[in-house]
C-alpha cells in the first residue's frame, strides 16, 4: 500500500485516492488525520478546485535519471517540492509524496488567510439575521483559518436577494460564494440540471434556467445543507429558530421504506425542521424533500390524552379509565371476531407486542397490517412504499392485508371488533364497514375524523418521542431516538434525550420552555402491554429496549443484536438468516 | 545575435495580392507542403516538428513538438486551432485569417495527418465576423478542390474541419475553457492535470495550438527542421508576427524572424515613437506579460532567453509601446479594468481579486490613494498568482506587480499628500479595530 507524508506523518493510502481524502480519514476508519479546510469540495459531487480553500504544498520523491531516487547523505529519500501550491481535492495521491498543510508550512496559512480575505469582500457579513450562522462553514473556516480583518474598503458587489427558487428555496446572491455545489449537485445527482452559474467576475451566481421548476425536483431541497453559506434557505425554515436554539436529535425518517437517517432539530419540544443525515447504508448523504417537509403532524393537531365514546361523542378519560374500556369491549367479542391491525408505521417493537397481544392473549389468529403504497420507487431513494417498517413486519410474521379484505370481513360480520396499532382509520377500512363495526380501538399520533368513529381513542408516540427499531426495504435496521419530550416522560427515554443549548442552559425563569408542547401520549408498545395486563397477562418490560432483546433472542434474523450493536449507521441482517425465519 | 531582418523574405504575410483565394494559393505553390507531409511517416513529422524547435505562439511559448508527442492513445483524437485572440495587444491571428487563409488550413491538415486526428475545430472570437467569413469561404474552397473533408490526395485519410464561433471573452482563450466552449458549456477552465493532450474535447485526447503555431507547420515541412530551426533566434525559432501597438509611428503586424531587437522594431520597423518623443515602457507580448523599462531594453531581444534574462517574457509578441508622457497608473488601470471584466469568477483569488484592483486604481486615478495602497496591491497580487486554476490570474496581477516594481514613483505621484485632510484615516480604523 502507498503511503504519503502529511506534515510528516506516515498515512496510508490507495492509488487514485486525492490527498483531502487521505486527509479526512478514507483509509482510517473516516476518521480525520488533518483539518484541510474547504467549501467547493464534497465527496458526492465532482471535484471543482475552484474555492482554492484546500490549498496544500506538494513534494515528490526526488528521481534520478536511471529512475531511482535521490537520498542525502544518511539515505532518506530527498523531497522535490512543487513551486505552486496544489489543491488537496484534485491532487490524486502517489508513493512517497509530501504534503505540508497550514500546520508546517508558513505559505499554505497564508494562502487560506488570503483565500478568505476574497471571500469576504463580497460577502455581505449579516450574520446576526442570517440562517446559517451557528452552522455555517464560511464563519467556522473564517474563525479558524482566517486573517484578523479586511483591507476592503469600497462598497459590495450587490446582487439579486431573495430570490423564490420555486416554494421551496430562497436564495440569497450576495451570500453567495460560488462554489457551484448546487449547480453540480442538479447536474450529477438529480441530473436535472436547473442550474447554471451565470455572469462573470465577482458578478457571478447561480440562476435558475428559465424553464426550470425546482418544485417538481423531489429532491431539491438538498442544496441547502451543501450550499456552504446562507446563499441557499429552506422556505420552510426560514427566519423560525437559530441553529442553537434546537436540540438536534440522529434519528431517521418514516416516510416511507427507505428509513432514510435524518436529524430532528427541536425547540421547546416542537419539531423545527428536519435536516439529512450522513449514512453510507442507507441514503448516502441525501434526503427527499419529503422527508424534510413533512413534520407538522408531529407538531400539531396531536391526540393529546385518551378518550372515549360516551353518547356518540369523544370524552376525555384517563388512561386506565380507557384501557379498562378497551379491555373490556374485547373480552365481549369471541376472540375469532377481533382483529388486531398491526402497522408498517410502528417500531418494531410496538409490532411485536401487537403480535402478542393477538396470538397469546386475545388469542386470535387475525393479525395483519394495511400496506400504504403510493407512486413508484425512483432510481434515487424514494421507494412507493410508504411505510418504514413492512420489512419489520414480515420478519415478525405478520402479513399484509388489504383493504377491501379487511372491510369484507367486516362487513359479513366475521370481524366484529378491530384494534388500529398506529394506523388510520380511514385507510384501514372503507365507510360502510367502520359504520358496521361493532367496536372500534384506535392507537393514533392525530385527531381526525376517523377517530372519533372509536370507542377508545389512545394517543400514541410518534416515531419523534420514542426510541424503536425500524428495517427498511433493504433490510437495513436502524433505531428512531427521541428528539422531544411527552408528558409523562418515561425516565429511560429521558436519557436518550439530545439537549439544546437552551435545554442546557436556560433558567426556569427563560420563558422560552411550554408545557403545553408535551404530549399526552405513549409508545404504542407500553399501550398494548398496559392493556394485555387488563386482559390477564403481564409482560415484565420497562422498556422497547427490553422488547427488543426478546424478539433478537427469538428470531433468527437478528442473530443476537442489541440496540448498541445497531450503531449510528444501523445494521444489515443478513439475507441467509432472514429466509430461515421467514419460512 | 543574428537578425538579419533586412533581408528576410516573409513566408506567411507575404503580400500577395488576393493570396486568400485559392487559386491564387496554389498558384504560389499551395497545397504542395500537405503532399510532400502525406508521403513521410507520421512519426517522422512529428519528430521534424520537435526538431525545428517551433515554440506555440499562443503565450505560453511551449515546445509544439513535445506538445504533439503526449497524445494519449485514445481515439478519437482531437485537433483544435485557438484563435480567440483576446489579449490586449494581440492581433496577429487575424491577419493570417485575412491574408492566408490557405496556409492555416493547410497547417490544420498537415498537424490532422500527423496525428491521426478526423476532425479539427478552428476556434475564432465571435468579434471577427468578417475573418470568419473568409476562413469559412476559404473552407468551402478547399473542400470544392477535395483537400477538406474528403480523402486525401494519395492517402487513405481525411479531415473534417469546423468553425467553431466564440461568443465574445478573453477567458475563452485559455484552452480548456475553448473546449468547454466548444462542448456548449460555460467557458470555465478545466483543473489539470489531466492535460488536454489526453484528456481533452469531449473527454478524448486533444490537441491545441494557436493559429500561428499551425500556419508555421508547412514551413517546416517545405524548408526541412533543419533550415526552419536556422531561421532567428536558435532558442526559439521561425518567422514571427511581431504586432506593434501604442505610440508608434507604423503600428500593425511585421512578419521577421525570431529574435529581434526590441529597439529595432521600435525604431526601424515600427518608424519610431510619434513626435519624436522619447520610450517609456515597452510591454513585450500581450498585455499579461512583465511591463519594461526604457532603460531595460538595451540588448533585448524577441526570444524566450533573452526576455527571461529581462524580466519579462514574449507571449503572443504583441508589443505595447509607451512614450514619455504616458501616465503608466492610467494605462495600468485600463488593464486592470480588461482583467476584472474578463476573470471567469470561478476561481476565489481571480474572482474577488481583480475587481479589488480595479477599485483600487479608481482611487488611484482620482489622486486618493494613499502610499499603503501600493503595498496593497502588491499584497493582492501575491495572494493571486500562482494560486489559481488557469493563468488569468497571473496575467492580471503581473501587469500590476511589475508596474508597481519598475515604475513605484508613478503611482506616488497618484497619491494624495500627507497634509491633506483624511490622509491615513481608514489605516487608522482599520488597525484601531
Ligand atoms: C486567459 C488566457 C487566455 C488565452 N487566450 C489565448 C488566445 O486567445 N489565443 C491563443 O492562442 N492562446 C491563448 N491562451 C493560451 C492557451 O491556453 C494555450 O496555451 C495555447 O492556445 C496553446 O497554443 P500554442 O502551444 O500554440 O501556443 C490563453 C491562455 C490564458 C490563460
Ligand atoms: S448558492 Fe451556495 S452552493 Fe450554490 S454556488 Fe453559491 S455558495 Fe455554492
Ligand atoms: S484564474 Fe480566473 S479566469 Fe482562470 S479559472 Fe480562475 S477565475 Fe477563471
Amino acid at each position: 500500500m502507498p503511503t504519503i507524508y502529511i506534515d510528516g506523518k506516515p498515512c496510508q493510502a490507495e492509488l487514485g485516492q486525492t490527498i483531502i481524502e487521505v486527509a479526512d480519514g478514507i483509509n482510517n476508519g473516516g476518521k480525520q488525520i488533518v483539518d484541510i479546510p474547504r467549501f467547493c469540495y464534497h465527496p458526492t459531487l465532482s471535484i471543482a478546485g475552484n474555492c482554492r480553500m484546500c490549498l496544500v504544498e506538494m513534494g515528490l520523491p526526488k528521481k534520478k535519471k536511471d529512475g531511482g531516487f535521490e537520498t542525502d547523505e544518511h539515505g532518506r529519500p530527498l523531497t522535490q517540492w512543487m513551486p505552486k501550491l496544489t489543491t488537496a481535492c484534485s491532487t490524486e495521491i502517489c508513493d512517497g509524496m509530501h504534503v505540508r498543510t497550514h500546520h508546517t508550512s508558513e505559505s499554505v496559512a497564508e494562502a487560506q488567510k488570503g483565500v478568505l480575505e476574497f471571500i469576504l469582500i463580497n460577502h455581505p457579513l449579516d450574520c446576526p439575521i442570517c440562517d446559517q450562522a451557528g452552522e455555517c462553514p464560511l464563519q467556522e473556516i473564517t474563525y479558524t483559518y482566517g486573517p484578523e480583518g479586511s483591507r476592503f474598503e469600497f462598497e459590495k458587489v450587490h446582487k439579486p436577494k431573495r430570490m423564490a427558487w420555486g416554494s421551496k428555496i430562497t436564495f440569497d446572491a450576495e451570500r453567495c460564494i460560488n462554489c457551484t455545489r448546487c449547480v453540480r449537485f442538479y447536474d450529477e445527482y438529480t441530473q436535472t440540471h436547473e442550474l447554471e452559474i451565470v455572469q462573470r467576475g465577482w458578478n457571478n451566481y447561480p440562476a435558475l434556467a428559465p424553464s426550470a421548476n425546482l418544485d417538481q425536483n423531489p429532491y431539491a431541497m438538498n442544496v441547502i445543507d451543501l450550499c456552504p453559506v446562507g446563499a441557499l434557505t429552506s422556505a420552510d425554515h426560514r427566519f423560525k429558530a437559530r441553529v442553537w436554539e434546537m436540540s438536534a436529535t440522529d434519528t431517521i425518517s418514516v416516510q416511507d421504506a427507505r428509513c432514510s437517517s435524518i436529524r430532528l432539530w427541536v425547540r421547546d419540544n416542537r419539531v423545527m425542521r428536519i435536516t439529512p443525515r450522513e449514512n453510507p447504508l442507507v441514503n448516502g448523504y441525501y434526503i427527499a424533500d419529503d422527508d424534510r417537509l413533512n413534520y407538522q403532524w408531529i407538531n400539531d393537531n396531536r391526540l393529546d390524552g385518551p378518550s372515549l365514546k360516551v353518547n356518540q361523542e369523544q370524552q376525555t378519560a384517563s388512561w386506565p379509565e380507557a384501557i379498562e374500556a378497551a379491555a373490556k369491549s374485547i373480552k365481549s367479542y369471541p376472540p375469532d371476531n377481533v382483529f388486531v391491525l398491526a402497522s408498517a408505521r410502528a417500531s418494531l417493537e410496538t409490532n411485536f407486542m401487537a403480535k402478542s397481544l393477538a396470538n397469546d392473549v386475545i388469542q386470535t389468529s387475525h393479525i395483519g397490517y394495511v400496506p400504504h403504497a403510493k407512486g413508484t420507487d425512483d432510481e434515487l431513494l424514494i421507494r412507493a412504499d410508504k411505510t418504514p417498517n413492512a420489512f419489520g413486519c414480515n420478519l415478525l410474521g405478520i402479513d399484509p392485508v388489504s383493504q377491501e379484505q379487511l372491510s369484507q370481513d367486516v362487513k359479513s360480520g366475521k370481524i366484529k371488533c378491530v384494534i388500529i396499532v398506529e394506523d388510520d382509520p380511514h385507510f384501514c377500512l372503507s365507510l360502510d364497514a367502520l359504520s358496521k363495526l361493532a367496536a372500534l380501538i384506535v392507537m393514533a399520533y392525530t385527531k381526525s375524523e376517523s377517530t372519533d368513529n372509536a370507542k377508545v381513542v389512545l394517543p400514541a408516540a410518534t416515531f419523534a418521542e420514542q426510541i424503536g427499531a425500524y428495517i427498511n426495504f433493504e433490510g437495513v435496521m436502524q433505531l428512531t431516538r427521541p428528539a422531544k419530550a411527552l408528558k409523562y416522560q418515561n425516565r429511560e427515554l429521558m436519557k436518550d434525550m439530545a439537549l439544546s443549548r437552551l435545554d442546557k442552559h436556560a433558567t426556569q425563569f427563560d420563558a422560552w420552555s411550554k408545557d403545553q408542547h408535551k404530549i399526552d401520549a405513549k409508545p404504542g408498545w407500553e399501550i398494548l402491554i398496559e392493556l394485555a395486563k387488563c386482559l390477564g397477562k403481564t409482560y415484565p418490560y420497562q422498556t422497547a429496549r427490553e422488547i427488543f432483546q426478546t424478539i433478537s433472542e427469538q428470531y433468527n434474523a437478528l442473530n443476537g443484536m442489541d440496540y448498541k450493536s445497531i450503531g449510528k449507521f444501523g445494521k444489515k441482517l443478513q439475507p441467509a438468516q432472514e429466509e430461515q425465519t421467514l419460512l | 545575435m543574428q537578425t538579419g531582418f533586412e533581408t528576410y523574405k516573409p513566408m506567411i504575410l507575404n503580400g500577395t495580392p488576393d493570396l486568400h483565394q485559392i487559386e491564387v494559393y496554389e498558384a504560389e505553390g499551395g497545397y504542395e507542403d500537405l503532399k510532400k507531409a502525406l508521403q513521410i511517416p507520421r512519426s517522422e513529422l512529428v519528430e521534424s516538428v520537435k526538431k525545428s524547435g517551433l515554440r506555440g505562439r499562443g503565450g505560453a511559448g511551449f515546445s509544439t513538438g513535445m506538445k504533439w508527442s503526449f497524445i494519449g492513445k485514445d481515439k478519437p483524437r482531437y485537433l483544435i486551432v485557438n484563435g480567440d485572440e483576446s489579449e490586449p495587444g494581440s492581433f496577429k491571428d487575424r491577419q493570417i485569417f485575412e491574408f492566408n487563409p490557405h496556409l492555416l488550413i493547410e497547417g490544420c491538415l498537415i498537424t490532422a495527418y500527423a496525428l491521426e486526428i478526423k476532425t479539427c475545430y478552428i476556434y475564432i472570437r465571435g468579434e471577427y465576423a468578417k475573418w470568419i467569413r473568409i476562413v469559412e469561404d476559404a473552407l468551402a474552397d478547399s473542400r470544392k478542390k477535395g483537400l477538406v473533408g474528403k480523402t486525401l490526395p494519395g492517402s487513405d485519410f481525411s479531415v473534417e474541419i469546423y468553425v467553431h464561433k466564440g461568443a465574445g471573452a478573453y477567458i475563452c482563450g485559455e484552452e480548456s475553457a475553448l473546449m468547454n466552449s466548444i462542448e456548449g458549456k460555460r467557458a470555465y477552465p478545466r483543473l489539470k492535470p489531466p492535460f488536454p493532450a489526453v484528456v481533452g474535447l469531449w473527454g478524448k485526447p486533444t490537441i491545441i495550438n494557436n493559429v500561428e503555431t499551425i500556419t508555421n507547420i508547412p514551413l517546416i515541412v517545405r524548408l526541412g527542421a533543419e533550415n526552419y530551426a536556422k531561421i532567428g533566434a536558435p532558442d526559439h525559432p521561425g518567422p514571427m508576427l511581431y504586432g506593434l501597438s501604442g505610440h508608434i509611428n507604423k503600428p500593425g503586424i511585421y512578419e521577421l524572424p525570431s529574435g529581434m531587437l526590441i529597439s529595432d522594431l521600435i525604431y526601424k520597423i515600427g518608424g519610431g515613437i510619434p513626435d519624436g518623443k522619447k520610450l517609456k515602457a515597452v510591454i513585450p507580448g500581450g498585455s499579461s506579460m512583465p511591463i519594461l523599462r526604457a532603460d531595460m531594453i538595451d540588448g533585448v531581444t524577441m526570444n524566450a532567453e533573452s526576455l527571461k534574462k529581462a524580466g519579462t517574457s514574449i507571449g503572443t509578441a504583441g508589443m505595447i509601446i509607451m512614450d514619455e508622457d504616458t501616465d503608466i497608473v492610467e494605462a495600468v488601470a485600463r488593464l486592470t479594468h480588461f482583467y476584472h471584466h474578463e476573470s471567469c469568477g470561478q476561481c476565489t483569488p481571480c474572482r474577488e481579486g481583480t475587481g479589488w484592483i480595479e477599485m483600487i486604481y479608481q482611487k488611484f486615478l482620482r489622486d486618493e490613494a494613499e502610499p499603503r495602497d501600493i503595498d496593497l496591491l502588491l499584497s493582492i497580487c501575491k495572494q493571486m498568482e500562482m494560486r489559481t486554476i488557469c493563468a488569468l490570474a497571473d496575467g492580471a496581477a503581473w501587469p500590476v506587480r511589475f508596474s508597481i516594481e519598475r515604475f513605484r514613483e508613478e503611482y506616488e505621484k497618484h497619491c494624495k499628500k500627507p497634509e491633506s485632510p483624511g490622509w491615513n484615516y481608514k489605516m487608522r480604523a482599520v488597525s484601531g479595530v
